[in-house]
């Protein structure tokens, strides 16, 4: 059974994205910081971590080096809207979402993906990341 | 058929065309986020005419990149730790002269546009800008040309607009040569005692003018004067050094 970590500070996105994701053959965990995502990573092993890139005690780059670096198995998506960065709502195509999301495939995700994005774009880069072990970048 | 003996040096079809080197634009990178500056040095390695010699995440760190690579241009955060608004990029263009400064920014408020223009800035391109307004405003900022991304034109036609409207609630309202010393004064902090002992004018006239050039300008506090002052060079380098570590 296919487990995913979603590690982002809003909690609408974590919550929407455990419902969307959760069956009864995917379990599904949330955690609101990047402490909290790799402590349950250390308690569990998932397959995929789905982490935002601006959380408010690590940026996602270094969330996802250091997964990385303990866990190489698991594949890492990485998702931003723009951060908290004084920008008032998501802009999918503005250079700071893109210069974040290049940080993070920099730091080795697997695939990175705008916000906001829709149920079935999810879908497919999970395919994906599950499928290959090809590098996706912005 | 031409014979490979019959072409000379000097055979060009246009003997006096030289081909242009490419030119590669040499940029220092400053932000306080690492994750911004990883990500904005990522994209921008991407393009063959643009190579990142530094980035930096303090204006300090800032200045001392810029003196050793002597880059085409900086582009640079408004906000940086113990330096924000338009005094990072004033002590950059103060600093090292030579060097073009391009803002990239979070904030698109006139204020902060006019601040970083005042301060010297090249041009100013919003974080939520499109990749290809960035780049574009690279090239053209490096090239010495004033650069802004799509948006910021319209706040500042918008801004002229309503002052030309409204001209009683412009900053371009005149200021004389006594109102200018007592706005500079009032800024640096000095009471009204002694701007009055200074000027050899009595205090109620300096409390009369200083009532209304705030007025006037619309300037609520001493810390706006301080602003306005530093926005407008009403202060020396010196001045606006001693402001800063004030603060």
């Amino acid at each position: 059974m296919p487990r995913i970590l979603i590690i982002d500070d809003e909690t609408f996105v974590r919550e929407a994205l455990q419902r969307v994701l959760s069956s009864n053959a995917t379990t599904v965990i949330g955690a609101a910081d990047a402490t909290c995502g790799l402590a349950a990573l250390g308690q569990s092993p998932v397959d995929l971590v789905i982490v935002d890139v601006v959380l408010p005690d690590m940026d996602g780059a270094a969330a996802i080096r250091q997964i990385r670096r303990d866990y190489p198995a698991v594949r890492i998506i990485a998702i931003s809207g723009g951060g908290n960065i004084g920008l008032d709502s998501y802009r999918p195509e503005a250079i700071a979402t893109r210069a974040l999301l290049a940080a993070c495939s920099a730091a080795g995700a697997h695939a990175v993906l705008p916000k906001p994005f829709e149920t079935a774009e999810l879908r497919a880069v999970i395919d994906q990341v599950f499928s290959t072990a090809q590098t996706y970048s912005v | 058929m031409i014979q490979p003996d019959s072409i000379s040096a000097s055979d060009a079809i246009w003997p006096d065309f030289v081909r242009r080197q490419a030119e590669i634009t040499r940029l220092v990178l400053v932000d306080d986020h690492p994750v911004v500056r990883e990500g904005l040095c990522s994209l921008l390695s991407l393009e063959c005419d643009l190579t990142i010699v530094g980035d930096a995440g303090d204006i300090e760190t800032a200045i001392e990149l810029v003196r050793h690579h002597e880059p085409d241009l900086v582009i640079c955060d408004l906000n940086m730790p113990g330096c924000s608004g338009g005094l990072a990029v004033r002590k950059l263009c103060r600093e090292c002269p030579n060097t073009r400064v391009l803002v990239l920014t979070a904030h698109d408020s006139l204020e902060c546009i006019r601040e970083s223009f005042g301060a010297g800035a090249i041009g100013y391109v919003r974080k939520d800008a499109l990749r290809a307004d960035l780049l574009a405003a690279v090239r053209r900022a490096a090239a010495g040309t004033q650069a802004t991304c799509r948006g910021v034109g319209d706040i500042v036609i918008r801004s002229w607009l309503h002052e030309l409207i409204t001209p009683q609630s412009s900053v371009n309202t005149p200021l004389d040569e006594e109102d200018r010393q007592i706005l500079r004064l009032i800024a640096l902090g000095v009471p009204t005692w002694r701007i009055a002992a200074d000027l050899g004018r009595g205090v109620k006239v300096v409390e009369k003018v200083r009532a209304s050039v705030m007025r006037r300008l619309n300037l609520q506090s001493t810390a706006a004067v301080a602003r306005f002052a530093v926005r407008y060079n009403l202060l020396s380098d010196q001045e606006v050094d001693q402001l800063v570590s004030a603060e």
